[in-house]
């Protein structure tokens, strides 16, 4: 049995090669007719922004790892049936994971149920924490309680659209619409969060929008 | 106010994220890899939970312990069978009276009834039946060895070593003398009941202590042993004896066996004349007490919860009236057809 040293090395030789010279559609290709490689390459050029978007969007450190595994594995599984015509692969895969999100929450049972545990993580860090920080902490848990009050379709699209990095245009390509109809939905969007949000507390101004 | 929540959003989507595991990282790109190479998908949701290993072990041998625990309990309450194993030169006589030839697989259906011929042997589960030997399965049947030496036969020098072997190797020299006052030297089987008991490999010792006047008389000692343990065994034997009058003597051994029946030995002393003797042998597993009584009407003897003798003794009869009851001349025919046994769960008891 090869020893993991040398599996890692020919793995970077491989991907190293892969990389240089393949973009994502290729990539795609490759891993879709079963190259691990390729794959591989994918997964290590997105999983720091996977991982990222599902932390600012749960806050949850344990959670945003378990719903990136359940992305890439989802990934993985459907790549074969990946449309490049639809968007690129970022915006495929940060599809997917907004979705793994929400099944997240919904299999958790209500909304927000690993509060209990961020509090505490919250308890435990923020002693040390200046105020601002702290307060910044706060606004972000209200962010994400009110993002969890809305419904799967704009709580998708706000994230895909603020937290997740990508463009106007590569967000619309994940949600699978127009620039927009994105703009559209990220407007009601917002006005159905704003009735979520404790708008005393956040020191916002709580007028309508015009 | 819109402008306000795009830009806590905004804010939120540029917040720091605390830096990957790297370990975790490795996890799950591994996994996915040999998922893609193997074909398949891999299962990638307990990647990150792997460190949450030990509280999943915990509850999985939690339940397997429970659903072992639970077939076990099952397991004991489930009826346990009674199958012929070994058989050479026996029948076993069905409760419909159907006789058959016992062979190896024959499941004993409780009210059967095996029987061994001569240079017969029966093997049902531990309990071996030598030749000449009758049985009743019970319906609790048979759970651990049981081994069950009864005198029958004279043996030749009046020393066997049964090896859980039941048969009439084990029997006690009884042979007649003819001093007709009794004393110590052998004398006929008929003159001496003697009942041994032995679990696992058993040694009998007897010595041959018999009247030398015999007469027909009767005597339906009985001995009752339990075992405590996994390995019960109750042992109970009618044998007919015909005694002097005068010198009535009857044995009963009770053998107590602590831990595992591995060697046990019994010994046997009879009294004689007007005397009483008790003999007390112990080994190192085994304790044995070894009671005679003479010419006692009804005689019983209890030895601790685990062992039980009786020991019954009729009236003294003159050495000329030998015979005077149907009772005497039934035992002497069972005698002659060879003990019989009931078995049952982990115990052997004799019917009369």
């Amino acid at each position: 049995m090869r020893n993991v040293t040398t599996i890692a090395s020919e793995e970077q030789q491989v991907t190293s090669t892969l990389a240089a010279s393949n973009d994502d559609h290729v990539l795609v290709e490759r891993a879709a007719s079963g190259d691990a490689d390729a794959f591989a390459i994918l997964y290590r050029r997105y999983l720091p922004d996977v991982y990222a978007f599902a932390y600012r969007r749960c806050g949850s450190r344990e959670v945003a790892e378990d719903v990136t595994a359940a992305a890439f594995e989802k990934a993985l599984r459907n790549i074969g049936s990946f449309q490049p015509s639809g968007g690129g692969f970022p915006a495929w895969l940060f599809r997917i994971t907004a979705n793994q999100m929400n099944d997240h929450h919904r299999r958790s049972g209500r909304p927000g149920s690993d509060r209990g545990q961020i509090a505490m993580q919250r308890l435990v860090t923020e002693a040390e924490m200046p105020d601002a920080v702290v307060l910044q902490g706060e606004n972000h848990e209200m962010v994400r309680a009110a993002l969890e009050q809305l419904s799967p379709r704009y709580r998708t699209a706000l994230s895909l659209r603020y937290l997740s990095g990508l463009t106007n245009e590569e967000a619309a390509e994940a949600m699978g619409v127009t620039r927009g109809t994105m703009a559209v939905l990220v407007h009601r969007s917002l006005k159905s969060m704003r009735r979520h949000l404790d708008v005393s507390r956040l020191g916002l101004s709580g007028e309508e929008p015009s | 106010m819109n402008r306000d929540i795009e830009h806590l959003l905004t804010e939120l989507g540029a917040s720091d994220v605390p830096a990957l595991d790297p370990a975790f990282a490795d996890r799950l790109e591994r996994t996915l890899r040999t998922g893609v190479v193997g074909g398949g998908t891999a299962s990638v949701l307990s990647i990150r939970r792997s460190g949450r290993w030990p509280a999943t072990a915990a509850a999985v041998a939690f339940a397997a312990s429970i659903v072992a625990v639970g077939l076990m309990v099952w397991n004991d309450q489930a009826p346990k069978q009674i199958y012929v194993t070994e058989a050479a030169n026996a029948e076993v006589v069905l409760p419909t009276g159907q006789a058959l030839p016992a062979v190896p697989g024959l499941v004993l259906e409780p009210g059967s009834l095996v029987r061994t011929f001569d240079n017969g042997q029966i093997t049902f589960g531990d309990v071996i039946l030598g030749p000449n030997r009758s049985a009743v399965v019970d319906d609790s049947g048979i759970d651990e060895a049981a081994t069950v030496a009864m005198a029958a036969d004279p043996a030749e020098d009046g020393s066997v070593d049964t090896d859980r072997i039941a048969g009439p190797s084990e029997v006690p020299d009884t042979g007649q003398q003819g001093n007709g006052s009794g004393g110590s030297t052998p004398s006929n089987p008929t003159a001496t009941s003697t009942a041994t008991t032995t679990i696992a490999t058993t040694s009998t010792s007897v010595p041959a202590v018999i009247p030398t006047t015999v007469a027909p008389a009767t005597t339906a000692p009985t001995v009752s042993t339990m075992l405590a343990g996994p390995t019960t065994t109750t042992v109970a034997r009618s044998t007919s004896t015909t005694v002097d009058p005068a010198v009535v003597t009857t044995q009963a051994t009770t053998t107590t066996i602590d831990d595992d029946p591995v060697a046990a030995t019994t010994t046997t002393a009879a009294g004689t004349g007007a005397s009483t003797s008790t003999s007390t042998t112990s080994t190192t597993a085994v304790s044995t007490t070894t009671t005679s009584t003479t010419a006692a009407p009804s005689t019983t003897t209890t030895t601790s919860p685990t062992t039980t003798t009786s020991t019954t003794i009729k009236e003294p009869t003159t050495p000329t009236s030998a015979v005077p009851s149907d009772g005497g001349k039934q035992n002497v025919q069972s005698q002659s057809d060879g003990p019989l046994i009931r078995l049952q769960m982990g115990s052997i008891v004799a019917i009369g």
